[in-house]
């Protein structure tokens, strides 16, 4: 029984009629969104001045950030749309690796059933991806990105009026600064001047903005956002809270502009990152929870209170089915879509079929050209969740997600039974086709393109 | 006066240009950010006006700002009218901004109207080039040389765009008629430019194989253009490829020492780098000291210091950078100098330099010119950390990383701060962050796993093993990795590690870690399941019999020998070495079968001493000569093998401790707290070093916070004897009066060693001093029930003084 728990929590920020919002940057601004509530969702698809603004943070994992329960206040600009929005509680990726999840995320199709799986697999152009579908209905699309993985040659471009990946230093000359002492050139400070240069160039358009932050998975912060300590995982929250404050001067940006109240802001992450619970660093090596459970949050032209909180199990495959629901188009990809959209569960409560059952994937040999594939899949099935690993199957793991989250306890040997039951339904779903025939084409990868991916950090031998 | 303010206001008005012109008065200046300043509030109030989104993003692209400039662009561009003025600027916004596609399909709708526009066609062969279309770039770049006959750049795009397309010969003759072009002009390209091409036609001819017109054709162009480092580079890369490195040095030798060649820095440098590829290090070091007291510049001493620095001489390093620095700033005394000119880069490195020889006023003097504040951090713990204030340079060190935590050096140093003031975990975790920020700055994950082996947790030693070997890049280190991998696994009982390990060995080019591979598989067999297995893998090798697999013909006929075939054993291992008489491995492995039966020990010793001496820098043989010299009274030899084990290995502490330990034993006590002291400088985390040495202080009546913090490490880290760490622990509290500690390490001591005497004994003076008798008395009757020890007498007496034992003691409540 999955429900919707509305959160007191937030009623404090939204005792005013209006909200200060203030956002860790010098100047507070005010939130001019009137009060809506759930209900309201309905009346988007009626509106013909909406913009999209789609948020992805590169590595981010939900349990780190304030309105998800961390202790650290690493994210009061999310926290705030999270808190006049709506959060979704439980919450995971397809894959620990960006490529496969994101070709998930666009197109709302298990990693199986894109294909992209490889490090020279590509979204295959037949795919009609939201960019498409937005830009067919008359949006403006366009994308903004720093990871390699997501790059046009890969397939990520399909549909986006311009897809731009920033040159270094596009801050104003005054606002630059030399790297200095560990700090480097080319931030999400780009992405961030790009961004807001397209909102005030547009704000008299309805347009589809994507971005795709990237200073979470690069540890990047300064000296005033490193407030959380010196361990690598101080430095990983240390830098949420520099990523938020970006997100927070393009959100500055959309308010000074008067266009809070016509935009609808999608945040979610591409996977999460590991710092030794199930013995793995990083990402793209397993399927554990620290590398999925990510987060999502949609922010709606008006402000909700009490916010809204979603506690069902829901996946990234979800995202793209539920928005476009919320604006009237139709999903994509003939109709072939694992995804389920939420707008049921939000406006009346309905729990969409196949909800408790979900997958995430990888394939541990993405980036080894000469080695075979080496699948790991996730099987979620109510509470119980299966790490499957099919050329060993005797290091299975089967956690009690409801009580165990972060799945530190296996009970595979105590239930032998839902052990066997979800292999069974891992083995079904791994021997699943691509929707496409001939599956997820494949592209050559040059040696600069090769090295800008190492330099983020991806081992790929050749 | 009314009137008079209207009048004003309207002269004001009537003089004031609007925003666009004044923008455009602006960028005519250059003043580019000044305009975009001027113009974003325009731009806010009016999104959708052509005009000013022109300007605005023309004054964003030529203040540097490509990817912002799009969006204005654009809006104009695609504005209603004839916006084909913006359409350039937005296909430069696109091609520099980062959206190459986009940029290229609007170039070539902008040549289409202008088919010989030099400006779009050169923007679109970038476009081209960026989306890795080399052959639509190579089209540009042709049209190009069409119109520009005489731009040598085109000429260069040409060649670089052959050679992104694999068609080396066009390459080759593109460089030839570049070259000749070259030839022919009269002044105004520099030597070495055609020097360049003089030589890359050379080059490219050496890549069809044609290596004597190669060859000779560089031999032309050097008599043509001496001493041309431009020149000389491709053709030594040349001979080198071809076999003739030999010839490569001559050439180098010939050139540099020239009198052309030698005021020039660059071809001094390659010889000395040449000379120190072929181990010529002394002569390395002549050729770059006499470039720089020739050249009296800076750089020349930098290379110096360079060289310095590959050779770990830090002393040396920081005097060739002095003199750098001196030159720099052209001859002030040092007092005045201001250092400030130096960039701040330079400066940190040069002062980190100068604390490792330990130049630690002028070191101060330094920093008050480095302004970077994490710099200055780094510093002052490193400075700190030498002077012995290791809890300061922690918190200095932890200060840095939180705008440096990726400074996988300094992470090192604060692990081995934190070590010395007892914070093991976090020593551990800065070590973890070391390895995570640069796995191949440091053997930070050798030394991790170790402390985890230590400690007992062999599956996290393990992880933190696999993640090692997933980031480095280094083969020696990952050769280490996959060795201690190897003996986890076996220790894991986990048989799918073993043969992970056991490919990635297999897969490495040097011929002793496939045989180590072989013969560690084999091992992870027989332990998991047993002899047979083993023996039937062995079986199945083919070249067991070949020196790489030495060790596992040793395993297999150790396994043999077992199962009663000592003969067969022996024959096989006789018959291997006569079929390959050179084989120091394969002597090794005859003498350690000899080792294994009394019979035949003192032959065994006889033939590992020969291959020792055979071969001394082989780590095997000295290890093995050692292993046989620790069963003799031979002190002097063993210590002598196992310094050459550690002068071979210098990453293992387990040599080097061992040799002092044995001197110790043998009452060689001076020598031994040296070696002791060196031992535990380089290896600070060592814990069986750091308990012998907590012992020795002990017997000098020392119990300070060093010999505290020695005697906590040991017992943190120490592995060859745990009771004993913990006994010297328990020790050193009960000497400082710390009893309640002393006896939880005396209880450690215990649990470790039940069987040994002495911690029960030292258990029962703590019980004592806290007058728990009878405690203290079941522990000196334990202790004497184990058999004579040291302190034995003094047991006896202090039972006797405690008297006997109550009639109706009940000893399960008293140890309770």
């Amino acid at each position: 029984m999955t429900v919707i728990v509305r959160s007191q929590m937030w009623v404090i920020l939204c005792l005013c009629g209006v909200a200060l919002l203030s956002m860790g940057c010098e100047d507070e601004f005010v939130d001019k969104r009137p009060e809506g509530t759930l209900q309201d969702i309905t009346s988007l698809a009626e509106r013909e001045d909406l913009n999209i603004l789609f948020v992805v943070i590169d590595t981010l994992r939900s349990d780190r950030l304030s309105s998800y329960g961390y202790e650290r206040e690493t994210s009061p600009v999310l926290d705030y749309l999270a808190g006049t929005g709506v959060r979704f509680a439980n919450h995971r990726a397809q894959s620990s690796w960006t490529k496969a999840s994101m070709a998930s995320l666009w197109t709302g199709l298990y990693p199986v059933r894109t294909d992209v799986l490889r490090h020279k697999d590509a979204l295959t152009e037949e795919a009609y991806t939201p960019a498409e579908i937005l830009g067919d209905a008359g949006y403006l699309t366009a994308g903004i990105w720093r990871n390699g993985w997501v790059a046009p040659n890969f397939g990520f471009s399909q549909g986006f009026d311009i897809y731009l990946s920033p040159a270094l230093n596009q801050a104003p000359a005054k606002l630059r600064t030399e790297a200095r002492a560990g700090r480097i050139e080319g931030t999400d400070v780009d992405l961030a001047f790009s961004a807001t240069e397209f909102i005030r160039t547009h704000s008299d358009q309805r347009w589809f903005l994507y971005l795709h932050f990237m200073d979470v998975h690069q540890y990047i912060s300064t000296e005033e956002t490193a407030i959380f300590g010196s361990t690598y995982s101080d430095a990983y929250d240390n830098s949420i809270l520099w990523t938020d404050r970006q997100l927070g001067n393009i959100l500055r940006e959309l308010y000074e502009l008067g266009l809070e109240d016509r935009t609808l802001i999608v945040v979610v992450s591409d996977h999460g990152e590991a710092f030794g619970e199930n013995g793995a660093e990083g990402h793209g090596r397993d399927v554990h929870a620290e590398v999925v459970l990510t987060p999502f949050i949609i922010s709606f032209p008006f402000k909700l209170d009490p916010a809204g909180v979603v506690q069902a199990q829901t996946e990234n495959v979800d995202v793209w089915p539920t928005v476009l629901d919320m604006l009237g188009l139709a999903s994509s990809n003939e109709g072939a879509v694992d995804g389920t959209s939420q707008v049921p569960l939000l406006t009346v409560g309905q729990v969409a079929p196949m909800q408790d059952t979900g997958f995430a994937q990888l394939d541990r040999n993405w980036g080894r050209i000469e080695e075979e594939s080496r699948m790991v899949i996730a099987v979620r099935d109510g509470p119980l969740r299966l790490v499957h690993d099919p050329t060993a199957p005797e290091s299975d793991l089967l956690y009690n997600v409801e009580l165990d989250p972060l799945e530190q306890t296996n009970i595979a040997e105590i239930d032998p039974e839902n052990l066997e039951k979800l292999k069974h339904i891992a083995e079904e779903h791994l021997a699943r086709k691509p929707v496409w025939e001939g599956g997820a084409p494949q592209v050559e990868i040059d040696e600069m393109h090769l090295k800008q991916l190492r330099a983020i950090g991806y081992s790929i031998e050749e | 006066m009314i009137l008079l303010i209207f009048a004003i206001q309207i002269i004001t008005v009537g003089c004031q240009k609007p925003p666009i012109q004044r923008a455009i008065g602006l960028m005519n200046q250059g003043r580019w950010e000044e305009a975009v300043d001027l113009l974003r509030p325009e731009i806010e109030s009016n999104p959708a006006d052509p005009d000013l989104n022109e300007v605005y993003g023309t004054a964003l692209l030529r203040n540097g700002q490509p990817s912002l400039a799009v969006w204005p662009l654009r809006r104009s561009y695609l504005a209603e009218g004839d916006r084909s003025d913006s359409g350039a600027m937005l296909a430069e916004a696109l091609v520099t901004g980062g959206a190459s596609q986009e940029g290229l399909d609007l170039v070539t709708e902008l040549i289409q109207a202008e088919p010989d526009n030099i400006y779009l066609l050169s923007l679109r062969a970038r476009a081209y080039s960026a989306i890795l279309d080399y052959e639509e770039a190579l089209a540009d770049t042709e049209r190009l040389i069409e119109l520009s006959p005489q731009n040598p750049r085109f000429l260069e795009q040409r060649i670089n765009v052959l050679i992104d397309l694999d068609r080396t010969a066009e390459a080759s003759d593109a460089v030839a008629a570049l070259r000749d072009y070259l030839e022919g002009d009269e002044g105004d390209f520099a030597t070495n430019t055609k020097a360049r091409f003089c030589g890359a036609e050379a080059r490219f001819m050496s890549k069809y194989g044609e290596q004597d017109e190669a060859q000779a054709m560089f031999e032309a162009c050097l008599v043509k253009y001496p001493a041309e480092a431009d020149l000389l580079m491709p053709m030594v890369e040349m001979l080198i490829e071809s076999g003739q490195a030999e010839r490569a040095s001559e050439v180098i030798e010939e050139q540099a020492s020239s009198k052309l060649g030698q005021p020039r820095l660059r071809l001094q440098v390659l010889w000395a780098l040449d000379l120190e590829s072929h181990g010529e290090m002394e002569r390395a070091e002549q050729v770059l000291r006499g470039a720089a007291e020739r050249m009296d510049a800076p750089q020349p001493w930098l290379e110096l210091a360079d060289y310095y620095l590959r050779v770990d001489d830090m002393a040396a390093t920081a005097d060739a950078l002095g003199h750098a620095i001196r030159l720099q700033l052209a001859g002030e005394d040092e007092e005045n100098f201001d250092y400030g000119l130096i960039p701040q880069e330079g400066l940190f490195q040069y002062a980190d330099i100068l604390i490792q020889t330990g130049d630690f006023d002028r070191v101060r003097r330094l920093m008050k010119s480095i302004e970077e504040p994490t710099f200055v951090l780094l510093l002052q713990a490193r400075l700190k950390l030498v002077e012995g204030d290791a809890r300061g340079a922690l918190a200095d060190y932890e200060e840095a990383f939180r705008s440096w935590s990726s400074n996988a050096g300094a992470r090192y140093l604060a692990a081995e701060a934190a070590l010395q003031i007892g914070e093991f975990d976090v020593a551990m975790n800065h070590y973890m962050d070391s390895l995570r920020a640069d796995a191949d700055a440091s053997d930070s994950g050798l030394i991790l796993a170790r402390l985890q082996v230590y400690q007992r947790l062999p599956r996290a030693a393990y992880d933190t093993l696999y993640y090692y070997l997933r980031n480095v890049t280094d083969k020696e280190r990952a050769r280490d990795i996959l060795h201690m991998l190897s003996q986890l696994s076996l220790e894991l009982g986990s048989l799918p590690s073993i043969e992970y390990v056991r490919d990635e060995m297999l897969k490495m080019d040097d011929p002793s870690s496939r045989g180590m591979a072989v013969a560690d598989y084999a091992h992870g067999l027989n332990a998991l399941q047993g002899a047979e297995a083993a023996l039937a893998y062995l079986e199945s090798v083919e070249s067991l019999d070949a020196p790489e697999n030495a060790q596992a013909l040793l395993f297999w006929s150790r396994l043999t020998r077992a199962q009663g075939d000592a003969e067969s054993s022996r024959d096989r291992i006789e018959a291997a070495l006569r079929g390959a008489p050179e084989s120091v491995e394969l002597k090794i492995t005859l003498g350690e079968f000899y080792l294994d039966s009394p019979e035949t020990e003192e032959q065994g010793g006889a033939l590992l001493l020969e291959a020792a001496e055979a071969a001394p820098d082989l780590p095997r043989a000295q290890g093995s000569l050692a292993n046989y010299l620790s069963r003799t009274a031979e002190t002097e030899a063993l210590v002598n093998a196992l310094d050459a084990s550690a002068r071979l290995d210098p990453t293992d502490p387990v040599y080097g401790f061992d040799a002092a330990k044995t001197l110790l034993d043998a009452g060689q006590k001076e020598e031994a707290i040296v070696r002791l002291g060196e031992h535990a400088e380089k290896f600070p985390w060592y814990g069986d070093t750091a308990t012998q040495l907590a012992r020795v202080d002990l017997e000098e009546g020392e119990f300070g916070s060093r010999t505290l913090m020695r005697a906590r490490l040991g017992s943190e880290f120490g592995f060859e004897d745990p009771s004993f760490s913990w006994e010297v622990l328990g020790r050193v509290r009960m000497a400082r009066g710390e009893m309640s500690e002393a006896e939880l390490a005396l209880i450690e001591a215990v649990r470790f060693g039940p069987m040994r005497p002495e911690p029960h004994y030292y258990l029962g003076t703590v019980f004592e001093e806290r007058d728990r008798t009878d405690r203290a008395r079941l522990a000196y009757e334990r202790a004497l029930e184990m058999g004579e020890f040291d302190e034995a007498g003094l047991a006896r007496q202090r039972l006797d003084a405690l008297g006997p034992a109550p009639e109706n003691l009940n000893e399960e409540e008293v140890t309770q």
